[in-house]
């Protein structure tokens, strides 16, 4: 579990890296935010007690709040207001379940979820805990707070949340899920329910997007879903390494794409996607980082998206588990439908691009949107690398 | 004659509880909060917590009640949104469930609590002989830390957010005689328990909070000066508080090898001296909290 903290923190201080090149266009208030999100998430990281957990979630939650509200449009205020009202829920249903749990258990550190889990009342803590968390992750059908909250964000705060906060919340799960045993297969029965809903609700919005922001931003709706589903098939046995690759790969690819989605906005002056194709630009770096994004989000080869979803499925397949293999199937389908309506209107060129048409300038957030981008590619050419590190975690 | 009380105590915070939720107007509600503060303070106190009492007063009612108030003022009088009554009964029934799974689930709860026995077995090495202060700065440092980090996040917030500071009134002719009497007070008492703090109920949010009352009196009646000084001092002491445990906890890390694991003999040391700044620097935030950012803070961006 410690490596899987190292890679993600790994994940963290290449983003922040990648920021830290951006354009310092960030106001003063976004770095202060910055740190104490990167604080709290390394906290929740190495944390080994529920009470930890929801106190660094305080810290998450009210800091990503503020990096929602920095962007100071009417929309991105009322949608911080929302972020922050699904949070504070989300919270107070986890400190409830954490109180539960210390009446029904006696202590509150994470090796007694399987104590939990054997008693009725510790079931109950454990499904209020796990609602509380499903808030947070903005898992189906409790999601409604965040596609407004993502999309009206800066693209660096988009990114941050997007990438790592709702992360969070998943690895909590991750953890009480391995830590539980068998006798939470029901409430993992439920979170790849719940995970199913979001891959083919997500995927629709996104369809249906008009703005790219906002595609992206139920784009994660449907990848926290798969996680989801795959964190709930796979129990304790070794499918849990495909969920957390799948988490690293869509932290990395997701900070990528509202980057670069932040980068081409810039240069169009929108970011409608009916518009995209405008002839007198030249598809830049952007769009490129973005492509390849995609190709991870998608789960194509050889990025860490495919080698992720390749083991997902190939466990699931030795278990004749066609349902669950299927449902994959289809959300990565619709990913790629709806990836596919922005990338093709990126490659553009030839007769579609006016003679004159001018290239974007490079900037450093062409850069940092393009390393990370990279950086999921290359961690599914090295995946062996994480798998190694996770197999170390359960020894 | 101890039940009845305790039948009262309940019934009183239930109908306050009823009155915040109907009540038309926002003063309304929030005074019916207030109250209801102070049953639940009562409550704990019957419950034999009274650590919790004095943070739920001072904290839950007191201070949450004057930021309430300050918003309420803001934002003006209740416009009828029209919610749906199905949605009222939604929620009404869901949140029904939520207490009555609760109250059986605690009801027939059975499991003894770890933690008691080892917090009694162990208070001795802690350098204090209140197990509530034992357990928040020392057996569960890290917890606090990271409470205080929470803190400095809504400073850091309501800093970069905020709306107009309040535009403090001038004093009456009866209000600087009555600030003479109760400020110091305040700080005498807020001195006592931070003090009290090692070896009874008491501790550094509730006496942080008691601060902040007489804080907030002389801001309120333009004393305490609205200018860029007194807001950069404010936010540096609120920071400070952090910062200071944060190098308590790496310099006890350094001699000892273990984060916030303070060096044996002279522990009350440390979780005093912690406490103190705690307490500064809890009430700067919370009397900033109120204020929201000066004039001069606002200009720099």
């Amino acid at each position: 579990m410690i490596a899987m903290t190292a890679m993600v923190g790994l994940g963290v201080a290449l983003y922040a890296s990648g920021r830290g090149r951006d354009r310092a266009r960030g106001r003063a208030d976004f770095w202060p935010l910055w740190l104490m999100t990167l604080g709290a998430l390394n906290a929740l990281f190495l944390s080994n007690d529920l009470f930890n957990v929801y106190v660094a979630f305080e810290i998450l939650g009210l800091a990503a709040v503020g990096l929602t509200a920095l962007a100071r449009s009417l929309a991105a205020i009322r949608a911080a207001f929302d972020y922050l009202v699904a949070g504070l829920t989300g919270s107070l249903l986890l400190l409830l379940g954490v109180a539960l749990a210390y009446a029904a258990a006696g202590r509150v550190d994470l090796d007694a979820v399987a104590e939990l889990a054997q008693t009725a009342q510790g079931r109950v803590a454990l499904r209020l805990i796990l609602s509380g968390l499903a808030v947070k992750a903005a898992l189906f059908p409790l999601h409604f707070w965040m596609p407004a909250a993502h999309s009206s964000a800066a693209p660096a705060a988009s990114a941050l949340l997007s990438a790592l906060v709702v992360k969070a919340a998943l690895y909590v799960a991750l953890r009480m899920s391995l830590e539980g045993g068998v006798a939470v297969d029901p409430l993992r029965a439920a979170l790849a329910v719940a995970g199913s809903g979001a891959m083919l609700w997500g995927a629709w919005n996104a369809l249906r997007a008009e703005r790219l922001k906002l595609l992206v931003a139920h784009s994660t709706v449907a990848q926290v879903g798969l996680i989801a589903l795959a964190l709930g098939v796979a129990g304790t046995g070794p499918l849990w390494q495909a969920a957390a690759l799948l988490m690293l790969s869509h932290a990395l690819a997701k900070a990528a794409m509202f980057l670069a989605v932040g980068r081409i906005a810039e240069e169009l002056g929108h970011d409608r996607i009916s518009g995209l194709n405008r002839e007198e630009l030249r598809p830049g770096a952007a769009e490129f980082a973005f492509a390849i994004a995609a190709i991870s989000l998608v789960g194509l080869p050889p990025t860490a998206g495919f080698i992720g979803k390749w083991v997902l499925l190939e466990g699931l397949i030795e278990d004749g588990a066609w349902h669950w293999v299927g449902l994959v199937l289809a959300g990565t389908a619709l990913s790629a439908a709806y990836l596919a309506r922005v990338v093709a209107r990126c490659l553009r060129g030839g007769p579609h691009v006016a003679p004159g048409a001018r290239r974007p300038a490079w900037r450093a957030g062409d850069v940092a949107a393009l390393g990370l981008a990279t950086a999921a590619l290359l961690l599914g050419l090295a995946s062996a690398l994480p798998f190694a590190l996770l197999e170390v975690g359960i020894a | 004659m101890s039940t009845a009380f305790d039948i009262l105590v309940a019934l009183g915070g239930l109908a306050c509880a009823g009155i915040a939720l109907v009540a038309g107007n926002r003063i309304g509600s929030v005074a019916a909060f207030v109250i209801m503060g102070f049953f639940v303070a009562l409550a704990w106190v019957r419950l034999g917590a009274p650590d919790v009492a004095l943070a739920e007063a001072a904290i839950g009612a007191g201070l949450t009640g004057a930021l309430l108030l300050r918003s309420a003022n803001r934002l003006g009088p209740v416009r009828e949104a029209g919610v749906p009554i199905a949605v009222h009964g939604i929620a009404a029934c869901l949140s029904l469930a939520l207490a009555g799974g609760i109250v059986w689930a605690f009801a027939t709860g059975t499991a003894e609590a770890v933690y008691p026995s080892l917090v009694a077995a162990r208070v001795g090495e802690s350098g204090v002989s209140n197990p509530v202060t034992a357990v928040l700065l020392n057996f569960r440092a890290w917890d606090t830390l990271l409470e205080v980090a929470v803190l400095v996040v809504a400073l850091l917030l309501v800093s970069g957010l905020a709306p107009v500071r309040i535009a403090p009134a001038p004093p009456s002719e009866l209000v600087l005689p009555f600030l003479r009497i109760v400020v110091p007070v305040a700080v005498l008492l807020a001195g006592h328990l931070l003090w009290k703090g090692a070896t009874a109920p008491g501790g550094a949010f509730q006496a942080a909070a008691l601060l902040t009352g007489g804080g907030l009196a002389l801001a309120l009646c333009g004393l305490l000066g609205a200018g860029r000084r007194t807001g950069h001092v404010l936010v540096l002491a609120g920071l400070g508080g952090l910062a200071l445990f944060l190098a308590a906890a790496l310099g006890a890390a350094i001699l000892t090898g273990g984060l916030l694991d303070y060096p044996a003999g002279s522990a009350k040391v440390w979780i005093i001296a912690i406490e103190s700044a705690l307490t500064l620097s809890i009430a700067a935030m919370l009397v900033s909290l109120f204020l929201g950012p000066s004039e001069g803070v606002r200009d720099d961006r």
